[in-house]
């Protein structure tokens, strides 16, 4: 089991590497200066030359890598170019923000999605199950950015129950404002987990020793949810962990759409002003976040499959 | 289900819990305005910053010597309660309130008013111009400020009302790091910064110390970045904010259709044009740029962008300004003079252009699809290249483009701002086009030296003239600020110039 962490963790250090070099390079493509950029239309032309200058962006591309590298490695993200202020400054508030959304997204889909499985498996192929899969379809088929839209005009303007931007202060305000967002990015992920969590709990259902357990005359439920539901949680954890790294990037789509003060919008906002160094950071974390996931989600696979942990 | 039972608790707790919140404030009012933006701010110094979400926000925060009216056509007193002018035009004489006070209680001296004047003269940014003409700045006491000039200099009065020529305290920034004075502002105006979570909200209280006693009358403002369109209206509709900017012309009319709410369409100093390369062939050929100018429907892009909430452009001015000529011959819509023109001006059709723009801005967008049309009709055919900000900015300022989607709006009264910016060579390679008139230089020079304002009016009507005859733009179209606020916000006013004036704004429970 050790070993089998070790591998894992010691393969993403490779692949972070070579993030750091791809995010550089990419970046570097994009045609549009940021000195131009953040001085606007009216700038003179010297004080673009001299911000350029001071940013050390008038310099050979390798060198900028070494001296990014450099500052990385010493733990120092730089300064945004366009607030002025240090990127560690700013990144635990908006970290903290998306990780909300994020987990808060999850538990929303689970709590959809799970007890729909567990009602579509046991009326398997009559009414009910019939009616959740195919409002399961539904979801699976209108974006995230519309759907968001929606739940704004009915849960916002209408029923005014939540509210429609933001972020709020303290957990129950972060609760409530979050809530909308974290339905929409949530609400697709619930219906895919659904179908998924329905096939194999129909699978186990029909395994021999679901009816041996019947048969020595447990109660339905007791079955369902001791024998029958854990065995079926494996494809569903692997599914969380894909999905979750889904909702990362989800997530810069829905916080522009609710104004929310996260590492995504931050993200299209930095892109747009191209704020190097912002950008540079946010992709970094972006991509160990999902090799985190990823990796987690391994982790965790023996604590369900006894058989993995032989491994 | 129990597990489905628990999620539907969880929903109804949060509803209810949703309804307990809300901001209270003494006597019937609000304690706090949320005020709802498109853009955010991203460096408070007045003096580097070009764009408006800046200029805006630290409006509320510094004061000048003088400031526009509210109407965008002249002066009104602001630190200082009065000034004079020598006869020879050379020596101004400003004298401070005494009552003035920054916000960290110490009063705002003449000291102040030279320290920061200076810095915007030596600072190397966007609006070092307006400080151009001074020879130099002396407090003779406390409240007495000098200035002298190198030459008698028409706008000095104008250029005094720049936001750029904010009046800092010295003595908390005179030796601070460029960031510090980008990021923790200290002004005598109304607000205060008190936390700003950039690329989110800026939190402001009142000033204690502000001059005008009992103003402002809300203590606190919040201007919180919203940029997604929809979600600025529901937010307001909502009740969430108290009122929004830039709601899309296409949404104006549903706006007030909402009996709770004020849509505001307020006078600006906004025009929209094309930018065209004059550097290059076919677009240095002035009858040819005529022709595209003929074939341009001004009325039917108000229609199409501003669903006629704009004005069709007939100078490259904004109609407040001082010395817009009402009597210009301006361009009409009139496809066969632009044929003869196309004809005269030896440029063989077909012609392709290619139109550079901001992509997901949805306005330059609708223009150019409308110019493709309209051009198409003399054999002009539009080709558009959407790029995002960035990379726009960087090919228009290297005059890689040949038609390029843009706007200005004017700071001051004065024509001179946008003049020059606009027709001078050096100033910005006339507005990054490459027009360069030597007929025009001379009267650019001669409409900043001019004392006689009806000598100065004949010149700045002869610029429009010459601008319609070179047009190296197309100008197209005024267009109004658009705000939309809850009717139970009192007192708001949005200048001319753009800022917004929240001094007086309460707002109703």
């Amino acid at each position: 089991m050790l070993r089998y962490a070790l591998g894992r963790i010691g393969q993403t250090v490779p692949i972070a590497l070579l993030v750091t070099v791809l995010i550089f390079l990419l970046i570097k493509l994009l045609p549009g200066d940021p000195a131009s950029a953040i001085l606007g239309d009216r700038a003179t032309d010297a004080s673009v030359t001299a911000l350029r200058h001071q940013w050390g962006l008038d310099r050979p591309i390798w060198q900028q890598y070494l001296v990014y590298m450099h500052n990385l490695a010493t733990g120092n993200l730089g300064k945004s170019l366009r607030y002025q202020s240090p990127v560690t400054e700013m990144l635990p508030a908006r970290m903290a923000v998306t990780f909300f959304l994020v987990t808060y997204s999850l538990v929303l889909s689970v709590l959809i999605a799970v007890p729909l499985a567990l009602v579509a498996a046991a009326y398997r192929n009559r009414w009910p199950d019939q009616l959740i899969r195919a409002a399961m379809a539904l979801p699976l088929a209108s974006p995230g950015f519309w759907v968001g839209i929606l739940f704004l005009i009915l849960f916002s303007l209408k029923l005014r129950w939540f509210p429609a931007e933001g972020y709020g202060a303290g957990f129950v305000d972060h609760v409530r404002h979050l809530f909308l967002p974290a339905l929409t990015l949530s609400y697709a992920f619930a219906a895919v987990l659904c179908r998924n969590l329905r096939s194999s709990l129909v699978d186990v259902l029909s395994t021999a020793y679901v009816d041996f357990a019947r048969a020595k005359g447990l109660r339905r439920q007791v079955v369902l949810f001791r024998h029958v539901f854990r065995a079926a949680l494996l494809p569903a954890v692997t599914l969380v962990g894909v999905r979750l790294t889904y909702a990362i990037g989800g997530s810069v789509v829905i916080e522009t759409v609710f104004a929310i003060p996260g590492l995504g919008s931050w993200m299209v906002d930095s892109i747009l002003a191209r704020d190097y160094v912002v950008v540079q950071t946010l992709t970094l974390m972006f991509a160990l976040g999902t090799m985190l996931i990823n990796l987690t989600t391994d982790l965790i696979y023996p604590l369900f499959d006894p058989r993995l942990r032989m491994g | 289900m129990p597990i489905g039972r628990v999620f539907i608790s969880f929903v109804i707790a949060v509803a209810l819990a949703g309804s307990l919140f809300g901001t209270a404030g003494a006597a019937g009012y609000k304690n706090v305005i949320v005020f709802g933006v498109n853009r955010a701010a991203d460096n408070l110094d007045p003096v580097t910053q070009d764009a408006n979400p800046d200029i805006w926000a630290f409006m509320q925060i510094y004061q000048q010597l003088v400031r526009v009216n509210v109407k965008g056509d002249g002066f009104a007193p602001d630190l200082a309660e009065r000034w004079t002018v020598s006869p020879n035009g050379k020596t101004w004489t400003f004298y401070l309130r005494r009552d003035a006070r920054w916000s960290n209680g110490d009063p705002v001296t003449a000291a102040d008013a030279a320290w920061s004047l200076q810095r915007a003269h030596d600072l190397d940014g966007p609006w070092q111009w307006a400080m151009e003409a001074v020879q130099a700045m002396a407090a003779t006491d406390d409240h007495t400020l000098v200035i002298t000039l190198k030459e008698p200099w028409a706008p000095f009065l104008s250029d005094v009302s720049l936001f750029s020529s904010s009046i800092l305290p010295a003595k908390v920034f005179r030796s601070a790091k460029a960031e510090d004075i980008a990021g923790k502002p200290v002004g005598s105006g109304p607000f205060m910064l008190t936390e700003w979570k950039k690329g989110d909200e800026l939190v402001m209280k009142a000033n204690p110390s502000f001059f005008e006693k009992g103003r402002p009358r809300t203590a606190e403002l919040h201007i919180r970045y919203i940029p997604d369109d929809n979600n600025r209206m529901i937010a307001l509709q909502s009740g969430d904010l108290d009122g929004i900017d830039y709601p899309p012309f296409s949404q104006v009319s549903v706006l007030q259709r909402d009996p709770r709410l004020d849509v505001q369409l307020n006078p600006s100093t906004a025009v929209s044009h094309v930018m065209l390369n004059v550097t290059q062939a076919p677009l240095n050929n002035a009858k040819f740029r005529q022709a595209l100018a003929y074939a341009t429907d001004r009325a039917g892009i108000n229609k199409g962008v501003c669903y006629g909430a704009c004005v069709p452009a007939t100078s490259f001015m904004p109609l407040t300004t001082q010395y817009f000529n009402k009597g210009l011959k301006a361009y009409t819509y009139d496809v066969e003079k632009a044929k003869q023109l196309l004809k005269e001006s030896g440029v063989t059709t077909p012609v392709t252009l290619t139109a550079v723009l901001w992509s997901g801005a949805g306005d330059p967008l609708t223009t150019t699809t409308l110019l493709k049309g309209m051009w198409a009709q003399i054999g002009v055919t539009l080709n558009l290249a959407p790029l995002d900000r960035a990379a726009a900015t960087q090919r228009m300022r290297a005059l890689d483009y040949q038609v390029y989607v843009s706007g200005w709006t004017n700071d001051v009264p004065d024509p001179s701002e946008l003049a020059n910016y606009e027709f001078d060579f050096v100033t910005a390679k006339s507005y990054h086009t490459g027009y360069h008139s030597p007929q025009m230089d001379k009267l650019l020079a001669d409409g900043m030296r001019e004392l006689d304002p009806n000598k100065r009016r004949q010149i700045y009507y002869q610029i429009q003239d010459l601008a319609i005859q070179d047009s190296p733009l197309i100008w197209l179209y005024y267009a109004p600020y658009t705000i939309a606020i809850n009717k139970k916000m009192h007192g708001f006013v949005q200048m001319a110039t753009g800022p917004w004036l929240f001094k007086d704004v309460a707002v109703e429970q």
